[in-house]
């Protein structure tokens, strides 16, 4: 075969390349899953202090204008203007402190610029502007509490079900290996989920509430109380075929809407804002936030009947089938040739609804495409336990083709 | 209709969710069809688009106005898609889909459209066995149509280091072109020479 040739060749098959569309995407539900109805930018970390200082001092001089609203009560403000007005205010002199060394009952208060906190290896804490929390407990599993403003948290991955936990007036948002934004406000509590998972419930309750993916973002009454809107896009809404159920509750009764139909939302009534942490329920120690969580975990979601947990022997019924799902499509859908073996290991995570089908399978590290096109296929015909929060249950796998 | 660039930023980095779906409605085709490139089809590709828009959202305080927008975008993309390609290279390799006779009403016969796609597969086995900067390159100027000063600035390399890297990958994809059935049906299938051949890249080897 002449260069020529093969030259040409290899021009019209990257002209075909190059015609070839790309496949069509579900554009819709691929933009409900993006970030776009809390947009905050995160600004990127100084080089030097010199432009910054230049900025602090003229930011001085903008102080005396702030100060009515500085002044202005926290109960005067709605959740919907905080999180609003929350993007655009962004530290311009962020200062960090050692995690390290504080005390349990530390309490920071962001001025004019946002404050870090850092413990090593572990995660990082950032208050915004005008921000005041509460370091709770140190050590294994960290917990703040979160009394006036806006908080955004970076957990680093651990192995551990929950190393990080922040509260908000009687919302506890606990997370491991995630990046997230509580805000606080006189009427409630907002979550954006950035990275990771959080689970987001009563803080006295740690393992119950809802599961947040990201990214999401979705508020909270101060009791804790899920607020379903438009705007919120956590498990309930992409959950499919499940009717939204309408305008958040009216500022007066946000107490009404509870985690499950017939349970009642504990805590504060509206309006207490941040002094709902002196008054609240005692926050639960690190002991009792892991011990709060068994393996493999059974997580809680919002949903009106049924029985509050599947039984043991529902759940590795589910597990089973799972399983066996995802070794039948790794069989049928992974290529090999010449009697090569063919394994992989992978965590698979799956979560059910109330009605016991099958929500959704997760795999870590993700198989194949056409594996998991074909698990979520075959995950239709799966019926598991109801219950009335669903559950989800992580299992590592060994498969072999 | 494409808005002015460092607007539609700036209303991004205000909160402005109505900004940010813009962004998301005016790039995602041309992300798609990049991710879809880089990766030849053998990868989930909803989520590694999704993740390229949440690094986008993620990295709107870093973006300078001096920068194309675009051209920051494929950075982002180029830069998801080879993290991601990086993470996936100890798990087994999957073949890229196989063409299922879903035929694209575009006038062509089903055995022609069959065929192109699988020549189309297997240029993207040959890129796969390519190192990734040499795909990059590649990728991008001949399946993209970029310029290599456009490369230099979305792969952070000197705009030479570009056009080397893309003579090698020719180089690379013409010697290993027969290696595939359907290419080298292709190079037989292909009659005597009918038109000049292009001048020769001038291009030097690296030291």
């Amino acid at each position: 075969m002449s260069p020529e040739r093969i030259e040409r060749a290899l021009r019209e098959v990257t002209r075909e390349a190059r015609i070839e569309s790309a496949p069509d995407l579900d554009w819709d539900a691929l933009e409900e899953r993006l970030p776009m109805t809390r947009v905050k930018t995160i600004p990127p970390r100084p080089r030097s202090y010199g432009p910054l200082l230049l900025a602090a001092a003229l930011s001085l001089t903008a102080v005396a204008l702030l100060v009515g609203w500085l002044r202005e009560p926290a109960a005067n403000r709605s959740v919907a203007d905080v999180t609003a007005a929350a993007p655009a205010v962004r530290p311009s002199l962020p200062t960090e402190i050692d995690g390290s060394t504080l005390a349990p009952g530390a309490r920071i208060t962001a001025g004019d610029a946002a404050k870090t906190v850092v413990h090593r290896g572990h995660a990082s804490w950032t208050l915004a502007p005008r921000s005041t929390g509460v370091l709770v407990t140190q050590g294994d599993v960290l917990v703040i509490r979160l009394e006036v403003g806006s908080v955004t948290s970076r957990v680093v991955k651990s192995s551990r079900v929950e190393t990080f936990a922040v509260e908000a007036a009687d919302v506890r948002v606990a997370a491991h290996g995630t990046e997230f934004v509580v805000t606080l406000a006189a009427d409630g509590v907002s979550v954006n989920v950035t990275e990771g998972t959080v689970l987001v419930g009563p803080r006295d309750q740690p393992g119950v509430g809802q599961l947040l993916l990201s990214p999401s973002a979705k508020q909270f009454t101060l009791a804790g109380a899920p607020v379903e809107a438009d705007e919120s896009a956590g498990l309930d809404a992409l959950r499919p075929g499940r009717p939204r159920t309408g305008a958040a509750p009216s500022p007066e009764a946000p107490a009404e809407k509870a985690w499950g139909a017939g349970a009642t939302a504990p805590g504060t009534t509206p309006g207490s804002g941040s002094s709902a942490a002196a008054g609240g329920p005692k926050p639960k120690t690190a002991a009792e936030t892991v011990a709060g969580t068994t393996a493999p975990s059974a997580t809680a979601s919002n949903e009106p009947t049924g029985p509050d947990h599947a039984t043991p022997a529902g759940i590795e019924s589910a597990t089973a089938d799972i399983m066996k799902l995802a070794a039948t499509c790794f069989k049928q859908r992974t290529a090999t040739s010449d009697g090569i073996r063919v394994t992989a290991q992978t965590t698979i995570t799956f979560r059910t609804l109330a009605d016991g089908g099958v929500r959704s399978v997760d795999f870590e590290p993700p198989l194949s495409p056409w594996v998991q096109a074909c698990v979520k296929i075959g995950m239709g015909s799966i019926h598991t336990e109801s219950t009335r929060y669903g559950f989800q249950v992580s299992r590592t796998v060994n498969l072999e083709r | 209709m494409v808005s002015d660039a460092s607007d539609l930023v700036a209303r991004c980095r205000a909160g402005d969710a109505a900004a940010f779906r813009q962004l998301f409605r005016e790039h995602r085709q041309q992300v798609t069809r990049l991710v879809h490139r880089m990766t030849g089809g053998g990868a989930d590709l909803e989520d590694l688009v999704q993740e390229v828009f949440v690094q986008v959202h993620k990295s709107l305080g870093g973006f300078r106005r001096e920068a194309q927008l675009g051209t920051w975008i494929y950075r982002i993309a180029v830069n998801v898609v080879l993290m991601h390609r990086r993470a996936q290279k100890s798990r087994p390799y999957s073949l890229p889909a196989v063409p299922d006779g879903t035929i694209a009403d575009d006038g062509e016969q089903p055995d022609e459209h069959l065929a192109r796609s699988r020549r189309v597969a297997a240029l993207y086995r040959l890129l796969e066995r390519m190192s990734e900067k040499k795909r990059t390159v590649y990728v991008l100027h001949e399946l993209e149509g970029m310029t290599p000063v456009e490369i230099a600035k979305v792969v952070g390399a000197p705009v030479l280091t570009v056009r080397t890297r893309l003579f090698y990958a020719r180089r690379t994809l013409l010697a290993e072109l027969t290696a595939e059935p359907a290419l080298a049906a292709l190079v037989e299938s292909l009659g005597p020479l009918s038109e000049p051949a292009p001048a020769a890249e001038p291009h030097k080897e690296p030291a």
